[in-house]
């Protein structure tokens, strides 16, 4: 007799269109599960659909203005799903196309940074150490736009900064990796404000 | 490979996110019923071509056309267009409306292409070679491209947000809609009696605009959330 009452997806996000966070983080959360559900009848590979449900979740923000309450909800949903599903698959359809995976490599060029050992390949785990350490504007700028491929504009509806400010810290932020990466000392330009 | 951890920490982002897009709830204006956005568009479009209509001045030879048997099925033809290719544009546009609103514009571009064809075989039927036209009219394409530039810019806006749903077909849609009403005002103020004249140099034109809306359906639609942001 405990059982939560079933969450009324529609009715959430006609309260988030007139600004109800409560109610949108709710809509949002409850959508997820029916998001992935559809993503992966699309024919999305397991390791990609949680960042198809992320742009499916993003592109939902940009349009939310378009859902009309007097509808089913799921339908709305599940078209932007499959939309981004579908540019998922395209994406990795043309990258298969382009580049071919060799796992031994046994020949390589003269130069000496192709010759470099293991020891020597700076980890993935250097370069998250290296972006933990950027100033919190720059490291979300870098994080969303170099990382996650979102848009300037996408970026910029998710943190609340212009579209110049986060063309600013991607650029700082990425010239503190790169001397980072270089072995040289972490120089944070714009310091923790990272303002143009 | 997947892992569970890596799982796990995508599933984390994906809540992160939610928390992130929750924070930034404001309160935004739902679209009115894509209906009354294309009857409205269409009216605004039916009082433009009016205009072009009154500036140019009507042409002269109207009641002579209207004798034509082709001429009033190629203006309802384009008004058809216009008018369903706005409606199937606006539908389109909407995410949870079917693909099969595009089937709208279709009985107006049959009307529209169905009459210009008929023309031209009365024409070839009675005239032979000597109803193809003689040169270019500039006047035709430069009325249907320009004509259909404002049309399509206002459309370009109030679908803006189409681009995150089906651009290529909603834009389509919406270029068919404004090359109809610009071909309708060139039919109301430019003298044209050849159909083989019509289907190249107006038809041809408007054939032309669509397939480059088409084309570059994206960056249109980028184009109207611009100019939206700039009023």
């Amino acid at each position: 007799m405990n059982a939560t009452p079933p969450h009324d997806l529609g009715a959430d996000l006609a309260l988030a269109q007139a600004g109800d966070g409560v109610a949108y983080h709710r809509f949002l959360e409850n959508a997820v599960p029916f998001l992935r559900q559809i993503i992966r009848r699309a024919g999305c590979r397991e390791e990609e659909v949680e960042d198809v449900v992320q742009d499916t979740l993003l592109t939902i923000h940009q349009v939310r203005h378009t859902y009309d309450p007097s509808r089913p909800v799921k339908p709305w949903l599940t078209a932007l799903a499959r939309r981004r599903s579908m540019d998922s698959l395209r994406k990795t359809y043309n990258r298969r196309n382009r580049e071919t995976l060799d796992d031994v490599v046994h020949e390589t060029f003269h130069d000496r940074a192709a010759n470099q050992s293991e020891d020597d390949i700076l980890t993935a785990r250097d370069l998250d150490r290296l972006t933990a350490a950027l100033p919190p504007r720059q490291r979300e700028a870098v994080t969303l736009i170099r990382v996650r491929g979102l848009t300037l504009a996408q970026a910029s509806v998710l943190t609340g900064q212009s579209v110049n400010a986060l063309k600013v810290s991607v650029h700082r932020g990425l010239k503190a990796l790169r001397a980072g990466l270089a072995g040289e000392p972490l120089e944070m330009e714009g310091g923790g404000t990272d303002g143009p | 490979m997947i892992t569970a951890d890596t799982k796990l920490n995508h599933e984390d982002h994906t809540t992160r996110l939610i928390m992130a897009l929750s924070e930034h709830a404001v309160p935004v204006r739902r679209l009115p019923h894509p209906g009354v956005q294309a009857m409205l568009w269409s009216v605004g479009a039916m009082l433009f071509v009016a205009a072009l209509i009154a500036v140019v001045g009507m042409r002269e030879d109207l009641s002579i056309r209207m004798e034509n048997p082709t001429f009033l099925p190629l203006v309802l033809g384009l008004l058809l267009t216009g008018m369903g290719g706005a409606l199937a544009a606006f539908m389109l546009s909407r995410p949870d409306r079917s693909l099969w609103w595009s089937a709208l514009a279709l009985p107006g571009l049959a009307l529209w292409f169905g009459s210009v064809g008929l023309g031209c075989a009365r024409d070839w039927a009675a005239m032979g070679a000597d109803a193809l036209p003689g040169g270019i009219s500039w006047t035709c394409i430069g009325s249907i491209s320009l004509g259909s530039l404002p049309l399509g810019l206002t459309l370009a806006v109030l679908l803006r947000h189409a681009g995150a749903v089906r651009p290529t077909a909603t834009v389509l849609m919406a270029a068919m809609a404004a090359t109809g009403f610009a071909a309708l005002a060139l039919t109301g103020f430019h003298e044209v009696d050849a159909a083989f004249g019509i289907l190249l140099w107006q038809t041809g034109t408007a054939v032309l605009v669509m397939g480059l809306g088409a084309t570059l359906a994206k960056p249109i639609l980028m184009l109207g959330t611009r100019l939206a942001m700039l009023r």
